[in-house]
């Protein structure tokens, strides 16, 4: 197969969000879960509660991935929710499932995305029949993880276990060694609801396979799944971006944000790694079968450079834009890709 | 063909969608129908549906005796407070074990909305329940807290299980209360 069309959709407009609700929790545990009073909001913020006891994570730096992804959106056309928000804002909105509010989790969504992936001799044919040459971009590393479908069931392993098997690259010194020590030392075990052990397993085999040892300095900008402000503070530890326990200073620290867009934060860092420039599934839209796709579709712009182009405004075009990478997420954490994308040098 | 008459006409009802006046060209233009939005109705749906526990019944049957059953895969003791027929990590056959419901919140949430089925419940508290005899969690609701004093403090708090007096062979035939 030299030529090959991916293409996704979801309708959920035509329902109301609470029946959405009910048909999404169904498609986690129905048994044990669902009948309890679950759906997905209750099971992000129950991990969030978690994570805010082990780590000390707040609510407000939870919000500045609400501020972020919104005010991104404010510049792609592509967006369901483009809105100019303030922390207090995102705090004041209706709560949903304590302590996540309105303003931190996605809607439900329309939408659609295509891509082609191409072998090289089918990109030759297309070539040939287009009669032109759009910049390429190249699939370095693919990686996948998985996990026990009921968050409950996620179990709770040791520091040894988790150097043996979990680990990243740049977690493999001494000082990494010493703070995960502290954590245990702590009580802290591996990944039990607060962390996704799949988003940890599908970026350690994309980034071997893309050969990535830091990823923060070695890649430019992440589109991830952020269907909850927590999930994404969550996510960046999962890909390294910064130490498990790290997420909440994390994303007020600036890092993750687009230089030159004014957030009206006090951001102490400089950027570093643009985290949903788009605007995110938070700001976006999360369609659930196109969603993957359409981060993969803002992906390739931004490695060819027509993020103006396509949304009319440059401000989301990350500064040579070289490597990125593409995070999707399904289930409660059940199921995890994490692509690496890269210019073709 | 058989000789028989029957109706050629279907006779209008009063039952399902009933649509009146719905807009439409007048004239023999029709080029304009390409700008019509879409015709959006809204029908009832349900269904009957035959749901089986399987190897999980003997849990549910423990929660209508006012008993909690669990999993422990006897060579390694790895006991889970969800029914599993079989440990994650052997594979090995798990048995059923009789434990005391009781244990500490290990996270929880207040759900001011949820699923359509639950709205009318709204809020309500849930849990994850950590029993010092298991290694994994079990999602449970908490009934007895104010569900508008929401705090962290709550995560670690012990809480002891109580059991519907009619069993409905739901998981809610189990719920909580805190012990302090």
């Amino acid at each position: 197969m030299d030529v090959c069309l991916a293409f996704g959709f979801e309708h959920m407009s035509h329902v109301e969000t609470w029946k959405g609700n009910e048909f999404i929790a169904l498609a986690s545990d129905v048994s044990f879960d669902y009948p309890v009073g679950g759906f997905y909001s209750g099971y992000y913020a129950m991990m969030v509660t978690r994570h805010m006891a082990e780590f000390g994570t707040t609510v407000e730096q939870l919000a500045h991935v609400s501020v972020k992804n919104h005010i991104n959106a404010y510049h792609n056309p592509y967006a369901q929710k483009r809105l100019r928000l303030t922390v207090e804002d995102v705090r004041s909105s209706p709560m949903v499932a304590w302590p996540l509010t309105r303003h931190d989790i996605c809607v439900m969504s329309d939408g659609a995305a295509a891509v082609i992936f191409c072998s090289e001799d089918g990109l030759a044919k297309l070539e040939k029949a287009a009669g032109r040459r759009l910049p390429r971009v190249r699939v370095t590393g693919i990686g996948r993880g998985t996990d026990a479908m009921r968050m409950a069931d996620r179990p709770h392993q040791s520091y040894e276990d988790f150097y043996k098997y979990n680990a990243l690259p740049n977690e493999m010194n001494d000082d990494a060694r010493e703070y995960y020590k502290g954590l245990w030392d702590k009580g802290f075990r591996y990944p039990g609801v607060h962390s996704f052990r799949a988003g940890r397993m599908a970026s350690r085999e994309a980034y071997k396979n893309a050969g990535i040892a830091d990823p923060l300095k070695e890649i430019d900008f992440v589109e991830l799944h952020d269907a909850y402000t927590s999930s994404e503070v969550q996510t960046y530890e999962d890909m390294g971006l910064c130490r498990y326990g790290e997420g909440g200073p994390f994303a007020a620290s600036g890092k993750t944000f687009m230089p030159g867009l004014d957030y009206g934060l006090k951001l102490p860092e400089k950027p570093a790694c643009a985290v949903n420039p788009s605007g995110g599934l938070i700001a976006c839209g999360h369609p659930v079968g196109a969603t993957g796709l359409m981060q993969a579709v803002f992906s390739l712009w931004q490695l060819q450079g027509t993020i103006k182009k396509h949304f009319g405004d440059p401000a989301l075009q990350v500064p040579n834009a070289r490597r990125g990478a593409i995070h999707s997420h399904a289930g409660t954490g059940t199921y995890v890709t994490v692509s690496i994308v890269e210019q073709e040098k | 063909m058989s000789k028989k008459e029957f109706p050629k006409r279907i006779e209008d009802n009063l039952e399902g969608t009933i649509v009146f006046s719905v807009p439409f060209p007048t004239g023999d233009d029709l080029s304009v129908l390409k700008q019509m939005s879409p015709i959006v109705s809204r029908q009832p749906y349900s269904i009957d549906y035959n749901y089986s526990y399987g190897q999980d019944s003997p849990f549910f049957a423990a929660l209508a005796n006012g008993r909690f059953i669990v999993c422990r895969e006897p060579k390694s003791g790895y006991t889970y407070a969800n029914p599993r027929g079989h440990d994650m990590y052997s594979g090995r056959e798990t048995e059923w074990v009789e434990i005391k419901p009781e244990g500490k919140i290990h996270a929880f949430t207040v759900c001011h909305f949820g699923s359509e089925a639950f709205l009318p419940e709204c809020p309500y508290v849930l849990i994850l329940v950590e029993f010092e005899a298991c290694d994994t969690l079990f999602l449970g609701r908490l009934v007895g807290a104010d569900p508008e004093a929401a705090s962290i403090d709550w995560i670690g708090k012990k809480v002891k299980g109580r059991f519907l007096r009619n069993a409905k062979l739901k998981p809610t035939d189990i719920y909580f209360n805190l012990a302090e």
